[in-house]
């Protein structure tokens, strides 16, 4: 008897405490990467996005910390099964298994992820023109480079990049960066070199140490992991490392020059706004520098690079600007 | 007037009464024994005087005050001292340092070196206990450090001196030196309780004795008025026959030979050598010695647990050398080893398991890798039978049994298999009195159907009565060997010290 | 390894129920913990138990993460009857997933029958051979199981990697193989809950163990070695043997984590797809006094912690950091007995010398 009336007490509290909220117009759901909030990368920018569309429409959201792999198709089932989400959002590109299965499931349900394509008519896939990053960087890195009057930087005209594998996407970057770099002096060496892994941090700065003999004085880790390694080097060798997908000039405030951005606040921020709009659509969205989903952050950067910076960006959003995909050999 | 006076202590260790209600008065002045066997509570109780432990109730009276004694410290300074079985000394420190250490002499903040050797001495010299104060307690022997245990205390100013099973860890020699100093004391007007479980030495030294039967007095007597026998019914709570009856043997078979035996303990640094001895059907060869002698390597070695160096070993004639363990007990070779619940017994185990030892992959016990519980139950339900143990069931865990019982399941489960030889090392060792007559009577009854046994026992006079020959180990060497009758007790003392004896040959 | 050996000795019925009470000590503080981080504890709690047992589904989903628990903890259970402590289940259960994928994918013509039992005995093979190392190492040089299991555990997540990487690897930016087939995929019990027929693999795996430590010979060996190595030494038993043997069947059990998750829930081998199954089987194993039944409850309360746990954090907006704490605290607080008893144990030890004179 007394059990019976527990449950009952609890089943009210439990329906009290959602009607308050089941009236909210805009409720989003996000199921963020392993690693949860507070890891300085895409679960804290991904939040960072949710709290801009809050403020802007006044939405309602819910989110999940997975700690495994395997909660991924748990908490995107437990999201899609109330049937109360306008959008469910997958941040990070290992749960594109979870959410292709899940998505079949619920045809109805509205989903988006950040970082790859999952082939589902209900999924709006996010992926980034990652050339334009590179671009950006090179142009930065051009420029600093000839700052001989700043001691960590060589009279060389020349600048490196460390890509984590040899793959269309890192290359894509590469090629920006390359280009960025000659767009504004010709002269400028571009050095580069693949790790081969995402999570070797060793050889990441062992090649940095590399091109930092050959004269390099600034290096874009574009490596994941790895690219841990270039910062260290660059530390070490008291000369500039960009950094790449968020901001990581915390790890070394005085030799993080910038960070080539994947803006996941502005991506989350781009699919609520979307599925608010009614233009959500269920396709692959590539995003770069005019939908604000890529750029640099500012860290150390001289207020004159970065207007100079702010000029390209300018050109780009305009396409004036024409970058190739692979490098030339 | 009584120096010590406990009334009505009693102490629960769990739901194990190690004392009940127990009353001890201790005279000023006279040598006290402390009787009873193992597990009687005579080491709690003095604990409880020590300071160590605390009562559950009861109270303490020194010089005919009451006083809660409620740390060693506290007892101390009420002159009372309590020399443990394990010496509580620093083994790199000098006997000197050892001696005062806590309590040393000073002039200005250094200590004064020669009134503390001054002290030290002239305690020594009033007691006859003789020691080199400079010495390194590493470098001298167990006796030795006992005394520097005793001039400890007497430097604190003791009084009432506790000495906890000082004999143990002595040779015969060695308890009669300290028996003497005990004398002295006593002259001196020092109380000594003495604890032990060893009749003999009750019956040689003490004025008086209180014994203790499962954490309860089974009273005091005056030693002039009692004897052995009176004693061992008080401990035991039945009468016991202290002395075995061994028929005379003919001249028979070997059955066991080990032949230049060599080896070489490297954790110990010592080494056996050259050992030779041959043991007849029906025979019971003794190993004489202080332990730590070789006595422990030589078991080992025999059964297989040991590597040697060189050696052969013959049973019934055929080389068993390259024998491994389990070959080695297949073929009739039976092993109690010295330390039984190290190698013997697996503690938290049950008695059924235990049986199972070294059988379980052998018909009846197993077939085919399948434990047969019903068998294992049924030769379990033998053993305990046949072997008086005492235990609530087969399933009861081996660390619930008593010294004795553990030992009787042990020896139970070895003779199981019916050996020819048998290597009993140690076998009454932290045994009570009446499982000691037991297994005694065991050996004889299998020495008479014609098993070969090696007996190696610190103790000589379980050696003496049971052994037809002797032979005394001395730092890993076989130093005499004879027929028992042929040896004196003080000459084995002496051969087991390392000292040279003549001994008549027959 | 006295620690390991007293907590072997407890009775099974005390220990529940001691573990009993100290779940719900550890749930009264866990309440006041989330009341003063301004929560809904009645909700919280509601949560907790209705995300675990509330519906079917919950409770297959408690029971999808129980069961790679319950095989680490098994396999760290059976070491701990030999006397033996394999801190290295991490490392084999990713050879058990990786030799698992790559059987399904390289013999996927074979039909299901005959590929799913082949599947599952590589990846126990593979477990198994990786802890025959340490084993050996221990048996025949003395080098301390711990030391060389938590090395292997490197040696066994990267070495997947590499394999993965230069032979088997999917195309796209995740390190993982293809799908395996179809036919070797384990059906589901319950549409959508992925769980599978592996929880019943799992239960029969302790039944097995159960009944290996209690009726054979080859288990009563490893006991006694465990429990005393000179006795098992004396009675004749091959030590080094039943020390080898006992880290290859604590490494198969691992191993069995890997081929359960390859087959049941991921369907192919990902990089780093364990988030500490190995490690979090030590736990299961202690709770569990590393007697099969027990690690099969300790698995299931760590299960319904975790599935609790994720319906907590979404309904009643605990943020996971919180639900770690309560997580952590029911852990310490079944443990805690444990360990209070063990120096309970310890002390009337030391008094019983006195005893024993």
């Amino acid at each position: 008897m007394f059990k019976k009336s527990l449950v009952l007490v609890l089943g009210l509290l439990l329906v009290f405490s959602f009607a308050s909220v089941v009236k909210a117009e805009g409720r989003i759901a996000v199921v963020f990467a392993t690693g949860g909030l507070g890891d300085k990368s895409f679960n804290d920018s991904g939040y960072e996005g949710l709290l801009m569309a809050k403020e802007a429409f006044g939405i309602e959201y819910d989110y999940a910390e997975p700690s495994a792999i395997t909660d991924f198709e748990t908490y995107l089932n437990q999201f899609s099964a109330t049937r109360r989400y306008d959008l469910i959002i997958s941040i990070g590109f290992d749960q594109a298994d979870a959410l292709n299965k899940i998505a079949a499931r619920f045809p109805d349900q509205k989903y988006a992820i950040v970082d790859t394509v999952v082939d589902q008519p209900n999924v709006a896939s996010f992926v980034y023109e990652e050339k334009e990053r590179g671009f950006l960087l090179g142009v930065a890195a051009a420029l600093m480079t000839t700052r001989t009057n700043d001691p960590k930087i060589n009279p060389e005209k020349v600048i490196g990049v460390i890509g984590g594998m040899e793959i269309p996407l890192i290359e894509a970057n590469i090629a920006g960066y390359i280009a960025g770099a000659k767009y504004i002096d010709p002269e400028v060496e571009v050095l580069y070199a693949y790790v081969g892994d995402w999570a070797d941090p060793a050889k990441g700065k062992e090649l940095t140490l590399s091109q930092i003999e050959r004269g390099a004085d600034i290096i874009w880790g574009a490596a994941g992991r790895s690219g841990l390694g270039v910062i260290m080097a660059a530390e070490e060798q008291d000369c500039y490392a960009i950094g790449a997908d968020s901001d990581q000039g915390h790890l070394a405030p005085e030799h993080v020059l910038t960070n080539g951005m994947k803006f996941v606040n502005n991506t989350v921020f781009l699919v609520i706004e979307q599925v608010l709009n009614d233009t959500f659509e269920g396709d692959t969205h590539v995003l770069g520098v005019k939908e604000g989903g890529l750029g640099y952050s500012k860290n150390l950067l001289p207020e004159d690079i970065i207007n100079k910076l702010e000029e390209v960006e300018e050109l780009m959003k305009n396409k004036e600007i024409d970058i190739p995909d692979t490098i030339k050999k | 007037m009584y120096a010590v006076e406990l009334r009505g202590i009693s102490k629960k260790f769990g739901d194990i009464l190690a004392n009940d209600n127990i009353d001890l008065a201790i005279k000023k002045g006279e040598i006290h024994c402390l009787l009873g066997e193992n597990g009687a509570g005579k080491t709690t109780l003095m604990k409880i005087l020590f300071g160590l432990y605390s009562k559950d109730s009861g109270s303490i009276f020194i010089n005919n005050q009451e006083i809660n004694i409620d740390s060693p410290r506290k007892a101390i300074d009420l002159g009372i001292s309590m020399i443990h079985q394990h010496f509580m000394l620093v083994n790199r420190f000098t006997v000197t340092e050892n001696i005062i250490a806590g309590e040393e002499p000073s002039k200005g903040i250094f200590i004064d070196e020669k009134e503390a050797l001054k002290r030290v001495e002239e305690i020594a010299g009033r007691y006859n206990l003789r020691i080199n104060p400079t010495a390194v307690i590493e470098d001298i022997s167990v006796g030795e450090q006992q005394r520097v245990e005793i001039i400890k205390a007497l430097y604190r100013k003791a009084e009432i001196l506790i000495l906890d099973e000082p004999t143990a860890v002595l040779t015969p020699q060695e308890t009669e030196e300290l028996f003497q100093v005990m004398r002295e004391l006593k002259n001196d007007g020092k109380t000594i309780i003495f604890i032990t479980h060893k009749l003999k030495e009750t019956m040689a030294i003490s004025d008086r004795v209180t014994i203790l039967r499962n954490g309860k007095k089974a009273g005091t007597v005056n030693t002039a008025e009692t004897d052995p026998v009176q004693l061992a019914r008080m401990m035991v709570g039945r009468d016991v026959l202290l002395q075995v009856e061994k028929s005379e043997r003919e001249k028979n078979n070997v059955i066991f030979e080990v032949k230049d035996l060599s080896l070489k303990n490297v954790s110990s640094n010592l080494s056996l050598k050259n050992v030779n001895f041959q043991i007849e059907k029906g025979e019971i060869l003794g190993l004489a010695g202080v332990e730590g002698n070789g006595q422990l390597e030589l078991e080992e070695a025999i059964m297989g647990l040991r590597p040697i160096e060189k050696g052969t070993f013959i049973l019934n004639g055929r080389d068993i050398s390259s024998f491994s363990t389990r070959e080695k007990r297949n073929t009739g070779m039976a092993y109690i080893p010295s330390d039984r619940l190290k190698r013997g017994l697996i503690e938290s185990f049950t008695i059924e398991e235990n049986v199972m030892l070294g059988s379980e992959w052998k018909p009846p016990f197993a077939k085919r890798g399948i434990i047969d519980e019903d068998k294992i139950k049924e030769y379990t339900e033998k053993i305990i039978k046949e072997f008086d143990i005492k235990c609530s069931s087969t399933k009861a865990r081996v660390s619930e049994l008593s010294g004795g019982n553990q030992q009787k399941l042990l020896i139970g489960r070895e003779l199981l298999a019916d050996p020819e030889f048998i290597l009993a090392s140690q076998p009454t060792r932290g045994v009570d009195v009446g499982a000691v007559e037991y297994i005694h009577n065991l050996l004889l009854q299998l020495r008479d159907r014609g098993k070969g046994i090696l007996l190696i026992s610190a103790e000589l006079d379980e050696l003496r009565s049971l052994s037809d020959r002797i032979m005394v180990i001395y730092e890993g060497r076989i130093v005499a060997e004879g027929r028992t009758e042929d040896f004196t007790e003080e000459e084995l003392g002496l051969l087991m010290a390392g000292q040279e004896v003549e001994v008549l040959q027959s | 390894m006295k620690i390991i050996e007293k907590i072997k000795n407890m009775s099974f019925l005390a220990n529940i129920l001691y573990s009993i009470l100290a779940i719900i000590f550890a749930l009264i503080i866990g309440a006041v913990l989330i009341f003063l981080s301004g929560h809904n504890v009645i909700n919280a709690y509601y949560n907790l138990f209705y995300g675990a047992f509330g519906n079917t589904y919950n409770l297959s989903q408690t029971l999808l993460k129980t069961i790679p628990l319950i095989f680490t903890g098994l396999a760290v259970a059976v070491s701990f009857q030999c006397g033996l402590f394999n801190i290295g289940g991490e490392g084999q259960l990713y050879w058990g997933a990786f030799a698992t994928a790559i059987t399904a994918i390289t013999f996927a013509k074979l039909p299901g029958p005959v590929l799913i039992p082949l599947s599952i005995l590589a990846g126990a093979a593979a477990g198994g051979i990786w802890g025959i190392f340490p084993g050996y190492l221990k048996a025949k040089t003395g080098a301390h199981e711990v030391i060389t299991t938590i090395m292997l555990n490197y040696i066994g997540i990267l070495g997947t990697t590499f394999f993965l990487k230069n032979y088997f690897k999917a195309d796209g930016p995740v390190d993982q193989t293809v799908f395996i087939p179809e036919s070797t995929r384990l059906k589901e019990l319950i549409p959508y809950s992925r769980l599978t027929w592996a929880i019943f693999i799992a239960i029969f795996t302790v039944i097995l163990l159960d009944l290996f430590f209690k009726k054979t010979s080859a288990g009563y060996d490893m006991k006694a070695v465990g429990q005393n190595i000179s006795a098992a030494e004396y009675a004749g038993i091959s030590t080094s043997r039943v020390l080898i043997m006992s880290m290859c069947l604590s490494g198969a059990i691992a191993g069995l984590t890997g081929s359960t998750m390859v087959l049941g829930v991921l369907h192919r081998f990902i990089t780093n797809f364990s988030p500490g199954y190995g490690f979090t089987g030590i736990a299961v194993a202690v709770l569990g006094r590393n007697k099969p039944w027990g690690v099969f409850l300790a698995a299931l309360l760590f299960g319904a912690l975790e599935a609790g746990g994720m319906s907590m954090q979404l309904f009643a907006r605990i943020p996971s950091d919180l639900m770690t704490i309560v997580q952590g605290l029911v852990i310490i607080f079944v443990a805690a007995p444990a360990f209070i008893q063990v120096i309970g144990k310890l002390i009337p030890v030391r008094r019983g010398a006195g005893l024993d004179e």
